[in-house]
């Protein structure tokens, strides 16, 4: 057996060219010196796609429908982080039903994103396939299962967003439309079952076998006082944090590399930090459901989890939770009295953070007295990671030389996974390299 | 257009722009599902190329994004759980061009119109039969 650290010494570069079930286009290359790694970078060929140079000079309106093109994934994210920053630089109040609405269409998303990841991006990984179609050939109900709830997800995001992708209801000061109460009430017995198959899905990915990577991440998560936040609150962290959201420039730093089209961001004062399902679930854990409380505790799943591999489980645990929210916001749910504030324009400056399925999203924009967007900045979660990821790689890697490389690169491929990184986001990113030299 | 044509002369048909796996419940239940789309083989602008699912064998790990995906991915998924229709069949009209906000090409506009003539009259006899065709538009 010629393992990673017997290939082509004393120099080896381990390539993976394209990267697999991640979006977008990147690479990874490892440089090995013998048994040492002596360099590890996550690069993102895939061109600046300049939405925030996009939206300078286009009416406000037009944020929330230009911003959900960044991700056909998670264009709910996009729209209520723009419409957030708006309505906080206009100061309009939305009707408390409106918040409720927004906060089912994004439990839609994470039901859509999660399910999709859980499923078809990251399990194929566990079980040794290739792909969710390979997967289909093993593991037929689990598959089943997996169609059934991302179309319920999907089926959410209808409703409410007048389409599955790119959804065009959202407004900045509420919805151009809102569904009837009996229109939602229709989603309610596939809810019930989502919840049971969500339930089944955390009970079969912890039974996965996790690699014991282990790191002091920073964990970074939006926090509210009366829920498990996912559209508003204070950015916290597992090292200290606590500020407000229009306060985040003040703390993060993004910064340009020469091997990523996307920018990487840090904590000034630490560095590289992790956005995303661990996260929120390590910060907020008390504020899930009881159910979704236990189920973790029954998959031995409980915080503090410095394993991004058993991420895969800590989804399926917001899936549930996510089920279980939509099914409890539905019932309470009446048409706002008021669908779409009215509000004028004016000179000011805004932001929100919204929590995307793969963690907080942040968005600023300043605009003109009559609406037009001066300026606007946009921080996708996964760009927030991309230094993350590498860490880890840089750790990872050093435990595998003894594996065939072939092993290696696959590891390496899945550690990358463990963030669904969505690079067509963080360049508004994958391909692996393994080098020895 | 497609289906805008083949609906004026009574054919069952509907347009689709959504999630790709979506497609295995739109054409659950349906004996015979034909599917328009946009084709890029390298042949002239308006040329049709019809393929059958039968022969169809789209490649693995061909994915050009892991967010959406398309109608080679639904027709393996569906292959793979035999949820493919007994009878389902692609036609693919070659595009002229993909940008953004480009209106439909004078050649391929005229492709559909033709085929459309075909296929309504050839639907009709199907939906005789029993349950019509299903059209995606391009």
């Amino acid at each position: 057996m010629t393992t990673a650290s017997q290939e082509g010494r004393p120099a080896t570069t381990i390539r993976v060219e394209t990267l697999a079930r991640v979006e977008g286009e990147g690479a990874l290359s490892i440089r090995l010196r013998g048994a040492r790694v002596a360099d590890v970078k996550l690069k993102i060929p895939e061109p600046p796609r300049l939405f925030e140079a996009f939206l300078r000079g286009r009416h406000l309106t037009e944020a929330p429908d230009i911003t959900s093109r960044i991700c056909g994934i998670c264009p709910i994210a996009y729209q209520t982080a723009a419409v957030g920053a708006l309505e906080s630089a206009l100061g309009i109040a939305v009707d408390p039903m409106v918040k409720l609405l927004r906060r089912i269409f994004y439990c839609g998303e994470w039901i859509e994103s999660h399910a999709l990841h859980i499923f078809f991006l990251h399990a194929p990984d566990f079980l040794g396939a290739q792909d969710a179609i390979e997967l289909a050939a093993t593991h037929r109900p689990v598959v089943e299962e997996a169609l059934r709830l991302k179309k319920l997800g999907n089926e959410i995001v209808r409703v409410i967003g007048g389409r599955e992708i790119h959804p065009v209801s959202a407004a900045v000061g509420g919805f151009h439309r809102a569904p009837t109460r009996a229109e939602l009430a229709a989603l309610t017995e596939e809810l019930k079952w989502a919840v049971d198959a969500s339930v089944r899905a955390a009970k079969l990915v912890a039974g996965f076998e996790f690699p014991p990577l282990e790191r002091d991440y920073e964990f970074v998560a939006l926090q509210h006082p009366d829920e498990y936040a996912i559209l508003e609150g204070r950015l916290v962290s597992s090292h200290g944090l606590d500020i407000a959201v229009a306060d985040y420039e003040d703390h993060f730093v993004e910064h340009q590399v020469k091997h990523s089209h996307a920018l990487h961001s840090r904590r000034k004062a630490r560095g590289a930090y992790l956005v995303g399902p661990l996260a929120r679930f390590n910060l907020n854990f008390a504020q899930l459901s009881k159910l979704s409380r236990e189920v973790a505790r029954e998959c031995a799943c409980e915080p503090p989890c410095r394993n991004q591999f058993r991420s895969i489980v800590v989804r399926a645990i917001e899936m549930l939770f996510a089920c279980e929210e939509a099914l409890r916001l539905i019932e309470a749910y009446e048409p706002p009295a008021v669908v779409k504030a009215r509000w004028e324009p004016r000179r000011a400056r805004g932001s929100a953070i919204t929590e995307a399925p793969r963690g907080s999203l942040y968005h600023r924009y300043e605009v003109d007295e009559n609406g037009l967007i001066l300026s606007a900045r946009i921080v996708p979660p996964t760009a927030q990671n991309q230094k993350t990821i590498e860490d880890d790689l840089w750790e990872l890697t050093p435990t595998l030389l003894d594996r065939p490389l072939e092993e290696l690169t696959w590891k390496c491929e899945q550690a990358i996974r463990n963030y669904d990184p969505c690079i067509s986001c963080a360049t508004h990113f994958l391909k692996v390299r393994v080098e020895r030299g | 257009m497609a289906a805008r044509g083949l609906r004026q002369a009574g054919v069952e048909a509907e347009e689709f722009a959504g999630d790709g796996f979506a497609l295995l419940e739109r054409w659950r239940g349906f004996e015979r599902v034909l599917i328009f789309d946009a084709a890029v083989t390298g042949a002239p602008p308006g040329t049709i190329t019809v393929w059958d699912s039968a022969a169809i064998r789209p490649p693995a790990a061909a994915l050009s994004s892991t967010h959406g995906f398309g109608l080679g991915e639904a027709i393996r998924m569906a292959q793979a759980l035999g949820r493919i229709p007994p009878r389902l069949v692609v036609c693919g009209i070659e595009a002229r061009s993909f940008d953004a906000g480009a209106p439909l090409s004078s050649d391929v506009a005229a492709a559909v119109e033709s085929i459309v003539c075909e296929l309504a009259t050839a639907a009709g006899a199907w939906a005789d039969k029993g349950r019509a065709c299903r059209l995606r538009e391009a």
